[in-house]
């Protein structure tokens, strides 16, 4: 059984590497399994050293560097399919797939879970604990001082810019606590769902919107070019009657789905439409 | 009766204009106000109104047809059909290309459904071979749905879809009232005149013919009329159910049972129903606003068990 | 009896159901005024010889004629008009109002229930509920009416019609016998007032006292066709209905008896 002879070579291989001091326990077949901690992966892995990504990873709506996704083996999440790719390392969100990790774990196969970011701190800690898992700490404290180089120059530091919203599909909106808040305010903007009670993934009605009267709307302008039942909000004869009067600011959804150092795309659009 | 009901539903429409997160939207300034009722409050009001109306018919046109008091859209799977048949134009984009796409797709899966329901029915319009197939054609449809989510390329297709399909007319455009509300009326038109020969199948489809019924054009007829109107419904909509079964239910006992005299007053029910309906989920104190059809069907569930309970004990039980 | 005088006619009727064979080459003319009882066996094709009088079957061959008109070519009102039909154990789907399922005769005049009907409708109406002294029942939903009363009130819904051939399918079974002479008694009165009246029954005591011509159906064929006396002879029901009869004659009237199964038939 080819299954069972790879199981047991990369148990054996398991044993082999927990005898040998930590820092020769740099993983050479990593696998990620969440679209965000794979745009982190794609950034600090080394060439060859990142085997597997999230099939979501692919989806250029998505994902920033699907094209560099592209290039390697797309995952969903089956353990078969995780075996067939020989990891010694799955990194995987901390809060779900309970499962799958168990069944990885039986196998003899490496876990590493990490949080779920909401905010650019957030982020920071999460690119930290990647890169040493990686062994990758040079390329992680490069990322990060770059982020917070960006963070620095993009930051508002001016009087408040007014009121925003973020709209997305299905009359969802980002409020309190959430990315999209932390950067509206960077920006320089007061959200107006946060303003509203609304928790980080609310949702709002067309009707509230229109009556906060906010200075910016914040939508991805491209939401409908993929066949979606509930982006149509995005085009609403009312909203574009508001967009005459309040400024448009067009983020696409893969800027903004993750925290990470893509966020300053989104800082970048919003100080665009400031001006 | 008539009369007074359609005083209700006119009073409804009015309070649904004047509900709304903003409530007196002119105080924010003259064009926010109007922009908010003309593109807002009016056509989700003019849509709850006039699915509400066509549902209640429907479930009239329904009951009457298939001698059943359990008849309804919903429980029998048409309008799951019709969102099956909608939820295939939007993930294939053909909504996107051609904007009647989605209400003739809706129209075309509740036609089917019926057709199907009447094909199957035609024989013995017992109470569980009706629900059986009800089950059958909504088990179908379900499975149908999931296959085309799993063919989308959307990873969100099954949270949206799932929304969609819990019903709701929260920020509808003009648009959507443009394509669907022709459709309705037509569908509309074309069963309220059918009311004499649905009084004729009360004493069952033999002596309808021999009344002067034509069954097959009537069939045709009520086939193409249904399906205009819960495909048209349905896919502005998506699934609001129950107001079919409810409607009918509440002004039978008042016409003395006669399937075509129920026509315009489960009509009218309905569009108050759904009127009404949706102003409470606008009003209750829920963190975001409760899907219209998930209120619809909280109420309307329990009628459901309600007329099975009493189709068992009434003598036209089967 | 002229070919010309019948209210309705069969020609050289054929129906099958399938490949079996339900009526086989059947002649029939029916006259106005005339009650014709259609009695046999089970299964001799009594309900399917009505049902294409009454125009609800198609014929494999032969067709039924109205007043000399192939019904086949006249429409669903004209048809509905002329000719009302009261099914076998007729029954309503919903607790109607007995005057409003009476008035449902009045739909081949154009009435619509839910418009105020005019008044030759309601006279109508009114008059079959007299026909079947029904007035006092009018008001009540038929789920509060007895048996009996019910089958009054589907008789009422046939005569409200006031066609010209009138087609009952079995009228009196389960009725007590208060009920089935009283039946027969508003057949014949429907006869006397120029209908032609074809009624299936499988009493034959009650065909020979009611009606003026009795057809006896046996093996999808006619095997009699005339007077009481003529039709219910001894040599023909015992051989279609393979019985052995008592024929006893009451007041005049040929009652005959089915006494036992004749076993070398």
């Amino acid at each position: 059984m080819a299954l069972r002879r790879t199981l047991s070579r990369i148990s054996s291989l398991v044993l082999l590497l927990a005898a040998l001091p930590a820092a020769a326990q740099v993983p050479q077949r990593v696998v990620t399994l969440n679209l965000c901690l794979d745009q982190m992966a794609l950034r600090l892995a080394a060439p060859g050293q990142l085997v597997g990504v999230s099939y979501l990873s692919q989806d250029p709506h998505l994902s920033v560097l699907a094209d560099r996704a592209a290039a390697i083996e797309p995952v969903r999440e089956s353990v078969e399919t995780i075996l067939t790719l020989r990891p010694d390392l799955v990194i995987l969100g901390k809060d779900s797939h309970a499962r799958l990790k168990r069944l990885l774990r039986d196998a003899d196969i490496r876990v590493l879970e990490l949080p779920w970011a909401t905010s650019i701190e957030e982020a920071e800690t999460v690119i930290e604990q990647m890169a040493v898992a990686l062994g990758r700490e040079g390329a992680g404290r490069t990322l990060i001082a770059g982020m917070r180089e960006q963070r620095r120059r993009l930051t508002w530091t001016g009087a408040s810019l007014g009121t925003a919203i973020h709209l997305e599909a299905n009359r969802g909106t980002s409020g309190k606590g959430s990315l999209m808040d932390e950067l509206l305010r960077l920006s320089g903007f007061r959200n107006l769902a946060a303003d509203l009670g609304i928790g980080s993934f609310g949702r709002v009605s067309l009707e509230t919107v229109l009556a906060g009267q906010p200075d910016l709307l914040v939508l991805d302008g491209a939401a409908n070019a993929s066949p979606a039942r509930a982006t149509e909000f995005v085009g609403h004869h009312a909203l574009l009657a508001l967009a005459g009067k309040a400024k448009l600011a067009s983020v696409p959804t893969r800027y903004s789905i993750c925290a990470g150092p893509d966020n300053f795309e989104v800082m970048r659009l919003l100080a665009e439409a400031r001006r | 009766m008539n009369r007074w009901l359609l005083l209700l539903v006119a009073m409804l429409y009015l309070v649904s204009l004047a509900v709304g997160p903003a409530w007196w939207p002119w105080r924010l300034g003259t064009e926010v106000g109007w922009t908010i009722v003309w593109e807002l409050r009016v056509p989700r009001a003019t849509l709850g109104m006039l699915i509400g109306g066509v549902l209640g018919l429907s479930g009239a046109v329904l009951q009457g047809w298939l001698r059943n008091p359990l008849a309804e859209p919903g429980v029998i799977g048409v309008s799951a059909c019709a969102g099956f048949a909608a939820v295939c134009a939007f993930y294939s984009g053909l909504a996107a290309a051609f904007v009647l796409a989605l209400p003739l797709a809706g129209i075309a899966g509740a036609a089917l459904a019926v057709a199907l329901l009447m094909g199957a029915v035609r024989a013995g319009t017992g109470t569980v071979s009706l629900l059986l197939m009800g089950v059958a054609i909504n088990a179908i449809a379900a499975a149908l749905i999931s296959l085309v989510l799993a063919l989308s390329p959307n990873p969100f297709a099954y949270q949206e879809i799932s929304l969609w399909l819990a019903g709701s007319i929260v920020d509808r455009d003009l648009r959507y009232l443009a394509i669907a509300a022709p459709f309705m009326i037509l569908g509309a038109a074309i069963v309220l005149g059918a009311g004499r020969w649905l009084d004729a199948l009360s004493l069952g489809e033999d002596t309808a013919r021999s009344l002067g019924a034509d069954t097959r054009s009537l069939g045709l007829r009520l086939t193409l009329g249904v399906g205009l109107m819960v495909g048209a419904a349905t896919s502005v909509a998506g699934v609001v159910g129950f107001v079919g079964l409810i409607a009918p239910h509440l002004v039978r006992a008042r016409v003395a049972f006669r399937p075509g005299a129920t026509l315009v007053p489960s009509m009218l029910v309905g569009a108050a129903l759904v009127l009404g309906a949706d102003i409470v989920v606008r009003l209750l104190p829920t963190a975001s606003e409760l899907q219209l059809g998930v209120f619809t069907s909280l109420v309307g569930a329990p009628f459901l068990v309600r007329a099975v309970r009493k189709a068992h004990a009434a003598w036209l039980a089967t | 009896m002229t070919v010309t005088a019948a209210a309705i006619a069969v020609r050289g009727l054929v129906s099958r159901r399938g490949p079996a064979v339900i009526l086989d080459g059947i002649d029939l003319a029916f006259a106005s005024g005339e009650v014709t009882a259609i009695v046999g066996p089970n299964g001799a094709g009594k309900t399917t010889l009505l049902r294409h009088l009454a125009g609800l079957d198609v014929p494999a061959a032969g067709q039924v004629e109205l007043r000399g008109q192939p019904l086949g070519s006249l429409g669903p009102a004209i048809r509905a008009w002329s000719i009302a039909y009261l099914p076998q154990a007729a029954s309503a789907y919903w607790p109607l109002r007995a005057r409003d399922l009476v008035a449902l005769g009045r739909l081949p005049h154009g009435a619509d229930l839910s418009r105020p009907t005019n008044t030759r409708d309601s006279e109508a109406v009114q008059r079959a509920l007299h026909r079947v002294d029904g007035l006092r029942l009018a008001e009540r939903p038929i789920d509060t009416l007895s048996q009996g009363e019910r089958a009054r009130m589907m008789m009422a819904r046939a005569l409200a019609t006031e066609a010209a051939v009138l087609l009952a399918d079995e009228p009196v079974a389960s009725l007590d016998p208060a009920y089935a002479l009283e039946t027969m008694g508003i057949l014949r009165a429907e006869a006397a007032r120029g209908a032609c009246v074809i009624v299936v029954l499988h009493d034959l005591g009650l065909a020979a006292r009611f009606a003026d011509r009795i057809v006896v159906l046996a093996n999808h064929k006619v095997a009699a066709d005339g007077p009481p006396a003529m039709a219910l002879a001894a040599g023909v029901i015992d051989a279609a209905y393979g019985v052995t009869f008592r024929h006893v004659t009451v007041d005049g009237v040929p009652q005959p008896v089915a006494w036992e199964r004749r076993d070398n038939y």
